[in-house]
């Protein structure tokens, strides 16, 4: 090692990171090899590689290093430089273009010209991006001004490779070791002590009018969806972290988490039964029946057998289940299908983006519906992309769509758009809060009003209690949650009555705003 | 010329098995491969399997033993009979060619012997018919050659949880683990001449390991734990083939692989360590539930691998969930499919898939193999997949 270090000139002992250092010099460089050509032209070009310029997200740590992986790969085959410039963008310096690849290499860019088309496919950019393209092959002659102006560039925060040795971090070091550990199987003791609802939102599934309708057409609430909110189990599980909770970043962690909180869930909604609180999922006239999304393992335990035994009535509660996990197991879920089946509980596969959606064939899996998450990367797909997923929606049939995460108008629209019916999220949840508040005499006179008991308010601005409060109330997983409203058989509903649960145009624009 | 001494994993009656010592697992190993070439030849042979591991212990005493393989002895004027002694007294003869005669004097003798022991027809003594029942007799030489199964552990194991996890992924990390590398060969059918190696799958044996390093640990009972420990066995597995001569000789491989193992940095060394007359050759085995887990990453790493040369292989489908993972969107080269014996009934385009991509895994009985030839599969894998 002491003699390689040596050879290389670079120091023996390890250098403790410096930020953006590599890329100054990489700035230095492109500055200096620009130079050199406008002295004495030899013909070198650039291949640059605009990372800054992903959409957001923006880059991902992989990106970086696969680009660079293969940029210094042709450097090496063609000669060349890899230069790492201070906004975070690649380039790779090289000498005279070289002859054309063969007919079949084995690699398929071998060559520099190969390369922007190859990293622009890799990337997923169509070279349509609002800043510019992402790849670009430019000669230093040429493109003088363009290269300079890249020295210019604001810079860029190098991330944390995720395995700078090669070697895992350990999953648990740092701040999740104090809260994860607790989760595992018989340390469940340590949920918060309001017990797995205070880690609760229960949503509701809406089924809103198809584009076209009368603007007078009701809203129908069709499920009451309790989910583990993210946010506070992560505050939960870390609560004296220095930064805060965190959530496990590896996927297979935060299944098994999602397994562990699943089985207190169903034990709650056991506990809850009958007990007419926001987690009651015993049947009463007017409250929608449950969407539950639960770990497939789950389903096979004699814990669901009991909870699938319970008189559930004609609306039966309705089970959610990630794609990822009837893939990693099939003899479970074609179990789980054929026993929800005959117990009649609509069977949902949840866990899908709308990459996976043109990526698999969801339907094959036989569901009797698919939750397609909301995506504000969605309206702004490429065209082609667009219709790769206006396509799927298509050949599954929009009506068997549930949108969750509906949390604007853009949503909505963009949903309905592709004839989704069925919608949960925090838009849906401001609009049913809004027809509540117009039927509900609300709990005494506000402050300063004139709005005597027992009437329903001309106008939200009349009510005492307010939209936000109101759609906090009625995503409240506990009776604490409540607190403030009078009107809990509204709540548990989400609208009021059927003749009531028109939603007029105005009260729609109000809650959208 | 006596059949008993013209092979060389045939013994004299006289020598059984527990009287020699060292098991016969040679015998076992070489009616292994008469089976298989059978089975990829296609040409017929008869079997007699003497099951005397199963007889009761008052009638398993050597001389009950010795008696019982004497029985066999009108058989073995079978045209080419050999006789195999297995390493847990089973006994298997077999020959080429109607013998009827024969054969109906080993089984009267076989019955005088044990009369009464076992119900007529069952049990002690099987005539099967190869290649058609060929997955019964490696069956049996399978178990000959197993251990006998170990009394259950007296604490039962616990599953694997998080802090177990942390510390199992600590020992991966500085265990030497190529003790544990195994190969797994996939077979070409080739139309009328047998199968032909098409590449070796290359993974750790995770029982062994599991009994090494966990032995108070159940891994499957936390199948998310688990997978999420296979990323380290990822990186192990490409630093040991990045080691170097690793690969000097090595023919075409595949590399079941977590997509995050492929957009890491251990697997960009890797991909730099691949000599170039295996670029090309070489198949990363990806998981279902990994594509759905992060598409934009899959999507990338699919991209990334193809234009490095990697052919991309989709395992772990089975039957119920082939259908959503058509080739043609998921762009694997590669799809396998578990077989089912349910498959029989079906086909691969009913269930969506191009046999020309797909790969039959877990073929163990010849009715697989069959179902591969009929629809035109390429490639086999499972323990009758064996290079001839």
């Amino acid at each position: 090692m002491a003699s390689t270090a040596r050879t290389t000139g670079e120091p023996a002992a390890p250098v403790p990171p410096r930020p953006h250092r590599r890329a100054r010099a990489g700035d230095l460089l492109l500055a200096d090899a620009l130079d050199r050509e406008a002295r004495a032209p030899q013909g070198r070009f650039a291949v640059v590689v605009r990372l800054s310029r992903l959409p957001p997200p923006g880059p991902r740590p992989y990106h970086r290093r696969v680009a660079r992986a293969l940029l210094e790969d042709c450097a090496q085959r063609h000669g060349g430089q890899v230069l790492q410039l201070a906004s975070g963008d690649l380039v790779l310096l090289a000498h005279a273009m070289p002859p054309a690849a063969p007919a079949a290499p084995p690699i398929p860019a071998d060559t520099p010209q190969a390369l922007p088309a190859l990293l622009a496919r890799l990337l997923h950019v169509d070279g349509v991006e609002s800043g510019g393209p992402v790849t670009t092959l430019v000669k230093l002659a040429d493109g003088h001004d363009q290269l300079r102006a890249l020295l210019d560039e604001p810079a860029h925060a190098e991330e944390e490779e995720e395995e700078p040795t090669g070697r895992p971090r350990n999953p648990f070091a740092g701040r999740l070791s104090p809260g994860f550990p607790s989760l595992a199987p018989g340390g469940l003791a340590k949920l918060p002590a309001g017990g797995i609802a205070t880690l609760l939102r229960v949503q509701t599934t809406a089924r809103l009018p198809p584009r076209g309708a009368p603007p007078t057409s009701p809203i129908l609430p069709v499920h009451r969806a309790p989910s583990i909110e993210p946010g506070l189990l992560a505050a939960h599980l870390a609560p004296r972290g220095p930064e805060g909770g965190s959530l496990p970043a590896d996927p297979w962690l935060r299944q098994y988490l999602a397994e562990a909180l699943g089985r207190s869930l169903l034990a709650a909604l056991q506990a809850a039964w009958g007990g007419g609180g926001p987690l009651d999922a015993a049947p009463r006239p007017g409250v929608p029946p449950l969407l539950l999304r639960l770990p497939l393992a789950l389903l096979a335990t004699p814990e669901f057998a009991e909870f699938a035994a319970l008189p559930h009535g004609a609306d039966l509660p309705a089970i959610a289940v990630a794609m990822a996990e009837a893939a990693a197991d099939p003899a479970a879920w074609a179990a789980a299908r054929t026993r929800l089946a005959a117990a009649a509980m609509p069977l949902v596969l949840d866990g899908l983006s709308h990459h996976a959606l043109v990526l698999a064939r969801p339907e094959a899996l036989g569901p009797d519906l698919i939750a397609l998450p909301w995506s504000t990367a969605l309206p702004r797909l490429p065209p082609p992309r667009q219709a790769e997923v206006a396509a799927a929606i298509a050949r599954i049939g929009p009506t068997r769509f549930l949108m969750t995460g509906a949390d604007g108008e853009a949503a909505l629209r963009w949903g309905r758009a592709a004839g989704i019916q069925l919608f949960q999220g925090a838009h849906v949840e401001a609009m049913l809060a809004a027809t509540r508040l117009l039927a509900c005499p609300g709990p005494g006179p506000a402050p300063g009003s004139t709005r005597g008991n027992g009437t329903e308010p001309a106008s939200l601005d009349d009510h005492p209690c307010g939209l936000r409060a109101c759609t906090g109330r009625g995503t409240a997983a506990t009776i604490a949650g409540r607190a403030g409203c009078i009107r809990h058989d509204l709540l548990d509903r989400a609208i009021p009555p059927r003749r009531d649960s028109i939603l007029p145009g105005a009260v729609m624009a109000r809650a959208v705003a | 010329m006596n059949a008993l001494t013209a092979a060389p994993p045939v013994l004299p009656p006289m020598a059984l098995p527990h009287r020699l010592g060292p098991p016969q697992s040679e015998a076992a190993r070489a009616l292994d491969a008469l089976v298989r070439e059978t089975v990829a030849t296609g040409i017929a042979r008869q079997a007699l399997l003497l099951r005397l591991s199963a007889l009761p212990r008052t009638l398993a005493q050597p001389h009950h033993l010795r008696l019982a393989v004497e029985a066999l002895e009108p058989l073995l004027a079978a045209d080419r009979a050999r006789l195999f002694l297995l390493p847990n007294h089973d006994a298997a003869l077999v020959w080429r060619g109607p013998a009827p005669t024969l054969l109906a004097n080993s089984l009267a003798r076989l019955d005088t012997l044990f009369s009464g022991a076992f119900p007529q027809g069952d049990g002690l003594a099987r005539h099967l018919g190869l290649p058609e029942e060929a997955d019964l007799l490696l069956a049996a030489t399978a178990a000959s050659l197993r251990p006998p199964p170990r009394p259950a552990p007296a604490i039962p194991r616990l599953p694997l949880d998080p802090p177990a996890l942390a510390t199992l992924e600590q020992a991966l990390s500085r265990a030497d683990l190529s003790r544990f590398a195994r190969r797994r060969t996939v077979c070409t059918l080739v139309p009328g001449q047998g199968l032909r190696r098409a590449w070796d799958t290359r993974q750790f044996s995770l029982s062994e390991l599991a009994e090494t390093l966990a032995p108070d640990r159940d891994l499957k009972a936390a199948p998310w734990l688990f997978r999420r420990l296979t990323r380290i066995l990822d990186l192990r597995m490409m630093a040991l083939l990045s080691a170097p001569q690793e690969l000097d000789r090595a023919g075409p491989f595949a590399l079941p692989l977590n997509i995050a193992s492929i957009l890491s940095p251990a697997f960009l060394r890797f991909d730099a360590a691949l000599p170039a007359r295996l670029r090309g050759h070489v198949v990363l085995a990806l998981r279902p539930e990994d594509v759905l887990a992060d598409p934009p990453a899959f999507l990338f790493a699919r991209g990334f691998a193809q234009a490095r040369g990697f052919r991309l292989l989709l395992s772990g489908l089975t039957t119920t969930i082939a259908g959503a993972f058509p080739a043609e969107a998921t762009g694997f080269d590669h799809l396998q499919l578990a077989w089912d014996p349910a498959l029989s009934a079906t086909t691969p385009a009913a269930l969506g898939l191009d046999p020309r991509r797909t790969v039959l895994a877990g073929v163990a009985s010849t009715a697989a193999l069959d179902w591969a030839r009929t629809h035109a599969i390429p490639l086999v894998t499972g323990p009758l997949a064996h290079p001839t």
